[in-house]
């Protein structure tokens, strides 16, 4: 099958000990340099883009990697599809912006608030479907994700209905009021040092371990000792909780939201960032959203069907013949390169 | 450690449906027993094994674990008690390498905890970890291909990794089903000096497999069972001369 | 009133019972979960249209064309995207829903995003019944529903080809063993369930405005009618199309339309946490 991996086996036999860790190594120092250099661009960048539209990508871009990075919780490490990731972040965001412009929440409590309200239904819904198989768990994302829809659209008295919610109040931190989109980009990209922490946390804990255990044979992974479900459970509520805080970023950027936001549209563009970069890893989550937003955004402001078809094939295309997506690609160059 | 048996089954009886896999059977296994289960094809010792393991449900019947009652519990729980099983069909973490797959194997001895998820699992805990990975690494003797990803060894590869696998959780019990199947010569003698090895570190281990002269070679005691019923309980030598259990085998095609 | 409500039920429920009819043959036989089927429910409804109001030819011929291009669609699609993905084993659901995508707006780029509207066949004539009052034209597609239960039936549980079908869905080595080839089964199987799905959107287009999106909505009733009734049963799309079916209307009817759809999924998420595999169901393999 992949010659690289029966390659190194033929070395291991003749040596003690493989080549493989002094290959990491190499590629660990040149990999730490690259995430600095990102780092720096991604905080000294945008100071010099003078243009508001590309600051307005930016931010929105910002918060589909807050969007995508969560749902890879389920999709990458649980190698679960899930379809109504949109509806979760409507929650978070009809929450926090109803609490605070009804109930005088501030920004950062309203926030917590629709995270937490996210949560809430994740775990509500994630605990018993996740018992369930793969199959049946897509399709109770994906008619959650309308369920949550119909509501946000139906629910007249509170949510205002399809005619959408104005007048969301700029976010206020201690005195300051993120007014302006540069502002707003470095709140977001926050948030997004912070979910990628996590992020990276689960990937390198023994959750993470766990996961991808229950993602390749859950019976052995079981047979082991591993309560898969609390794990599951446990990833799913991470991963909602994400979108429930996108959706209030999103919703105090905005300062107005509709039904229309958080439909199985959404979803599916999300899930489609998520292949296109590539699942299950912390660099894909980024690239998707970076490169499939500006598409996203430009079919809402000219015609929409190009770019969903665009997405219909790329989304083919991708579990056909690029299932591990960009990164997936770009590892096995690297691999290709190692010997 | 005498006195009361790690393990003690009793009245076991599974139903499917009308027809019966597992009659009445009971037995008793003691600590640091290596103990065999044989039986003509279709005999129920499968089923016999999931039942001990809580991969199915009992229809009547009560399985004792150290003195506790385990009978139908969940599997995952079960395995967390102390009880390890293998598959028969060599289920493995296909896409981890080996040494992943042990890794994972070994998961109830990995440094756990909330703080240790944010800041790391610390140098001397971490260490201590990968120490016992290591060693069963080696115990296993898949020490040269830890890097190869577990889908692309060869079977007798696999199914050492298999063991490996089930040892991380450092069970009391070992549960190994049909770890001969499929095996060379060399290969089952390397299997057989590895299960020796296992119970000479203390642990039980229950084996069911087709393979008589492995089986009669390294069990301490050796169970037969037929039609669902268990027809002769004791050292090799005896069974082998039981004639019921000669019978048993004679009246179908022997393995 | 009731009887009306019922009779407007038995009209909608005879549509699903089609359309579901054609996903469970699928989901029954080659084991997915074809959403794409929305765009061929779609595809019948406009060529149907087309061939009335451009063609000038009789409702028959639009029937008639529109099977074919279901048939064409359906089979089309087998071939170039689900089997490849199968061969790959990647998720067909998401493969089908990406069909979905693409197949909605290069309809919209097409056809126009316009809602389009023709008169039925047989116009306005009516016919009593009770105390309700139905279309002629509705009545007749009723007819052909209720014909189209036991012809499917027999068709897979009496000819030859149906019962290699069958067999093929229990046990896919077996029948390969024994000559059943899995092309010729897949081929037939996506052929007569995308037909039933185009007949249902031809069926459907004179009754309701319908644009390029249409039969999304009753892909997806139609998809909880399997599950609910239980996947891959004939007997399981009967009882799950008077439940919903009627369920929806007399949600609809007494409370209001936007919570019948609601009023569905919920039943749909009850089902799948009590009983996955549906009332009728066999159990997932």
């Amino acid at each position: 099958m992949s010659t690289p991996h029966l390659q190194v086996a033929k070395h291991a036999s003749a040596t003690s000990r493989p080549a493989e860790p002094e290959v990491r190594a190499a590629t660990g120092h040149v990999k730490r340099a690259a995430v600095v250099f990102a780092l720096l661009v991604a905080v000294a960048g945008p100071l010099f883009v003078e243009s508001t539209l590309i600051q307005h990508f930016l931010v929105l871009i910002g918060i589909n990697v807050i969007l995508v990075l969560s749902l890879d919780l389920v999709v990458g490490m649980l190698g679960l599809s899930a379809l109504g990731h949109a509806g979760f972040m409507g929650i978070g965001a009809y929450t926090s912006a109803l609490l605070v412009m009804n109930q005088g929440f501030s920004f950062l409590g309203g926030l917590a608030a629709g995270t937490a309200m996210a949560t809430f239904f994740g775990v509500l819904i994630g605990y018993p479907s996740l018992r369930l198989g793969g199959h049946f768990f897509v399709v109770v994302t994906f008619i959650v994700g309308i369920v949550f829809n119909l509501l946000f659209t139906n629910l007249v008295e509170i949510t205002k209905g399809p005619m959408g919610l104005p007048g969301i109040p700029a976010p206020e931190i201690g005195g300051y009021v993120f007014q302006d989109k540069l502002s707003y980009y470095y709140l977001v990209l926050a948030f997004i040092l912070l979910v990628l922490f996590i992020k990276w946390r689960v990937h390198v804990s023994r959750m993470g371990r766990a996961l991808t255990a229950i993602r390749e044979e859950e019976d052995l992974a079981r047979a082991v000792g591993i309560r898969s479900h609390r794990y599951k459970v446990t990833a799913f509520a991470l991963s909602t909780a994400g979108a429930g805080m996108a959706g209030a970023l999103y919703a105090h950027y905005l300062r107005f939201i509709g039904p229309a936001s958080f439909d199985f549209l959404h979803s599916f563009d999300l899930f489609v960032m998520n292949l296109l970069g590539g699942k299950g890893t912390l660099l894909g989550p980024i690239i998707g959203p970076a490169l499939l937003t500006a598409i996203d955004q430009a079919s809402q402001l000219f015609r929409p069907e190009p770019a969903r078809i665009l997405f219909g094939v790329c989304l083919i295309l991708i579990i056909i013949y690029m299932p591990s997506g960009i990164m997936g690609l770009v590892r096995l160059l690297d691999r290709r390169k190692a010997l | 450690m005498s006195g009361r048996p790690m393990l003690r089954v009793e009245g076991l009886r599974r139903q499917f449906g009308g027809f019966v896999a597992v009659d009445d059977v009971s037995f008793e296994h003691h600590h640091g027993e290596i103990l065999g289960l044989v039986g003509p094809n279709g005999a129920g010792k499968s089923t016999i094994f999931n039942l001990v393991s809580g991969f199915i449900r009992p229809t009547a019947g009560k399985v004792e674990y150290r003195g506790r009652d385990i009978t139908g519990m969940d599997f995952q729980e079960i395995a967390r008690l102390g009880i390890a099983r293998s598959f028969q069909l060599n289920k493995l973490f296909g896409g981890l390498s080996v040494e992943e797959n042990i890794r994972i194997g070994c998961h109830l001895h990995e440094p756990a905890g909330l703080r240790r998820f944010f800041f790391g699992q610390g140098r001397r805990a971490r260490h201590a970890f990968e120490e016992r990975v290591e060693s069963i690494i080696e115990h296993v003797g898949v020490q040269e291909l830890r890097y190869q990803r577990a889908d692309e060894l060869s079977y007798g590869d696999q199914k050492l990794l298999g063991i490996g696998v089930t040892l991380g959780s450092d069970p009391d019990l070992v549960m190994l089903d049909e770890p001969f199947a499929g095996m060379n010569q060399t290969e089952t003698l390397r299997c057989a000096e590895l299960v020796r090895g296992i119970a000479k570190s203390g642990k039980s281990v229950f084996l069911v497999d087709h393979n008589m002269r492995a089986i009669m070679g390294i069990c301490d005691r050796v169970l037969v069972l037929n039609f669902g019923k268990l027809v002769a309980d004791g050292a090799p030598v005896e069974v082998q001369n039981n004639p019921a259990v000669i019978e048993s085998y004679l009246g179908r095609r022997a393995c | 009133m009731l009887t009306q409500v019922l009779l407007n039920g038995l009209f909608a429920a005879s549509l699903y019972c089609l359309v579901a009819l054609g996903l469970t043959l699928i989901l029954g036989v080659m084991d997915i979960a074809d959403f794409a089927q929305g765009a061929t429910y779609m595809l019948g409804a406009f060529v149907a249209f087309l061939t009335v109001t451009e063609l000038g030819f009789g409702f028959h011929w639009a029937l008639l064309l529109a099977i074919l291009a279901a048939i064409a669609l359906g089979v089309a699609n087998n071939h170039f995207i689900y089997q490849p993905v199968m061969r790959r084993s990647a998720s067909t659901l998401i493969a089908a829903l990406g069909v979905l995508l693409i197949v909605q707006n290069v309809a919209v780029m097409v056809f126009g995003s316009d809602f389009q509207t023709y008169s039925p066949p047989f116009g306005t004539n009516v016919v009593e019944i009770g105390a309700g009052v139905i279309p002629v034209y509705k009545l007749t597609v009723i007819g052909i529903a209720v014909a189209a239960v036991p012809l499917v039936w027999a068709f897979l549980s009496k000819t030859a080809t149906g019962k290699a079908i069958r067999a093929m869905s229990q046990n896919k080595e077996g029948a390969a063993i024994v000559g059943i080839g899995a092309r010729e089964v897949s081929l037939i199987t996506f052929a007569l369930g995308s037909a039933l799905v185009g007949l249902a959107g031809a069926l459907a287009s004179p009754v309701y405005a319908f644009d390029a999106f249409f039969g999304a909505d009753a892909i997806v009733k139609a998809f909880t009618i399997v599950i609910v009734g239980g996947m891959g049963s004939i007997a399981g799309v009967l009882v799950g199309v008077a439940i919903i079916g009627f369920g929806e209307n007399l949600v609809s009817g007494y409370i209001s339309t936007e919570y019948s759809t609601l009023v569905t999924f919920v039943l749909l998420i009850a089902v799948l946490f009590l009983r996955p595999h549906g009332l009728f169901g066999k159990r997932y393999a």
